[in-house]
């Protein structure tokens, strides 16, 4: 009984939850922010981007590269 | 290999976007302006579509988790879509819940929740089950109905005489303020929502095509949505709009044409009941693919049996009546919705754009 009241409670309305939900998305938006705030000043010092993945995927035939290349 | 039509990924967005948003006077809060909110949103709506179609361009033959993996890395990208699980099953009970209150208060008032909720979930877990080809054949079929519908509805209850446009003056009364303070939650609701997409556009046959769709839904989708508001204030009012439980149908059951065509409320209800049905299954089996990407499990079936079985409880365990939830709605958009529709996609793309330029150097 406990526990279901417990788990009930954690699903509630403004409980638990959506509190996880609120701080969560918050925290990720300023990583998110960092992140980018990082890799643009690696960019404005000219640091070259090699992850394998990444660049990988890049590689392939998707139509921003096919635009990148016409332009080229 | 699962594939859909243009045409069907125009239904399926269309019947997604206006599904649930008959039943609320979105943007109410900006009083008799409520509409300008919608247009003003749509705007927002169109940009949002861009960013997602520039990830699925940029990412044509992969999936939302997929992009996030390569994007933001494996850990991250896991991480992020672990959030968006739980945001999508927020926001698909959310759903599960609304349409199943809307039966209750509409056709079924004696039947027990669970009940309506319970057979509304075998019906989206079965047609999932045979995959997502024949929930996207039925939309093709329902889309026009429901198109007509609305339409034939605004034509009756014009000629009803029910409409008093005075309801809608003054224009920009209260000034900007009320309109900026709920773009957010139109904004969020029902434009953003079409992130779940991101985990359909690799079933798209004609890739080129998705930004042409999708742009044309929003626009479609918020010109209609603008309508129905406009119907609903200058026949209600925009103060019974605003509390009234389900103003369109309120409006619906208003249609009186010289007593021969009347009492429409019962169709309305099942044609409503359509696009919430869509809503949430398209939300299902978006989430569903989601889990058994994280979970590097390629057989969705058992999870979405399992995930449909939790989705029954937690809608009805997470609020305790409809006047909650309506109250919950603008809580949910404003401290978490608008960035899992919104900021989490425009940062993605933002990154990805710096680590190209990146590659390039």
């Amino acid at each position: 009984m406990y526990v279901i009241d417990y788990i009930n409670n954690l699903c509630s309305g403004r409980g638990p939850f959506p509190f996880f939900l609120v701080i969560s998305s918050w925290g990720f938006t300023l990583v998110l922010m960092v992140i980018l705030i990082y890799h643009f000043f690696l960019y404005m010092i000219g640091k070259k981007y090699r992850n394998k993945k990444f660049v990988y995927d890049l590689g392939r035939d998707t139509e921003n590269n096919r635009k990148e290349k016409n332009k080229k | 290999m699962t594939h859909i039509s243009k045409y069907q990924l125009f239904t399926l967005m269309f019947i997604f976007e206006v599904g649930s948003t008959t039943l609320f006077a979105l943007g109410i809060s900006a009083k008799q302006d409520a509409w300008i909110v919608i247009l003003a949103a749509l705007l927002l709506g169109v940009f949002i579509m861009y960013i997602f179609t520039e990830l699925q361009k940029a990412y044509p033959n992969k999936n939302f988790v997929e992009m996030m993996t390569s994007i933001l890395g494996n850990k991250l990208g896991m991480v992020m879509a672990f959030l968006y699980v739980w945001q999508t099953i927020w926001s698909n009970s959310r759903n599960l819940r609304e349409f199943g209150e809307m039966i209750l208060l509409t056709s079924l008032s004696r039947t027990p929740l669970i009940v309506i909720i319970g057979s509304f979930m075998i019906l989206s877990i079965f047609t999932l089950l045979k995959g997502i080809e024949v929930l996207a054949r039925v939309s093709e079929i329902l889309t026009p109905l429901l198109l007509i519908f609305l339409v034939m509805v605004f034509i009756l209850i014009y000629l009803s005489g029910e409409m008093n446009f005075e309801n809608l003056r003054p224009v920009l009364g209260n000034g900007l303020k009320p309109i900026i303070r709920a773009l957010p939650n139109v904004a969020m609701f029902p434009f953003g929502e079409l992130y779940i997409f991101l985990m359909y556009y690799q079933f798209v046959n004609e890739k080129e095509e998705i930004r042409k769709i999708g742009m044309t839904v929003v626009i479609v989708a918020g010109v209609l949505l603008a309508i129905t508001l406009i119907v609903d204030i200058s026949v209600l009012g925009d103060k019974y709009a605003a509390i009234a439980a389900i103003p369109f149908w309120e409006v619906i059951r208003l249609i009186n044409i010289r007593e021969i065509i009347t009492n429409l409320d019962a169709i309305a209800t099942m044609i409503i009941f359509y696009g919430g049905f869509f809503k949430m299954t398209v939300y299902m089996y978006g989430n569903v693919l989601i889990i058994s990407d994280l979970l590097k499990n390629k057989n969705y079936k058992l999870i979405l049996i399992l995930y449909g079985l939790f989705l029954i409880y937690f809608s009805i365990a997470f609020e305790p009546s409809f006047a909650y939830h309506r109250w919950m709605t603008s809580f949910d958009t404003n401290y978490f919705g608008i960035y899992f529709t919104h900021v989490f996609p425009t940062l993605m793309f933002l990154i990805y754009v710096v680590k190209r330029k990146r590659v390039q150097l």
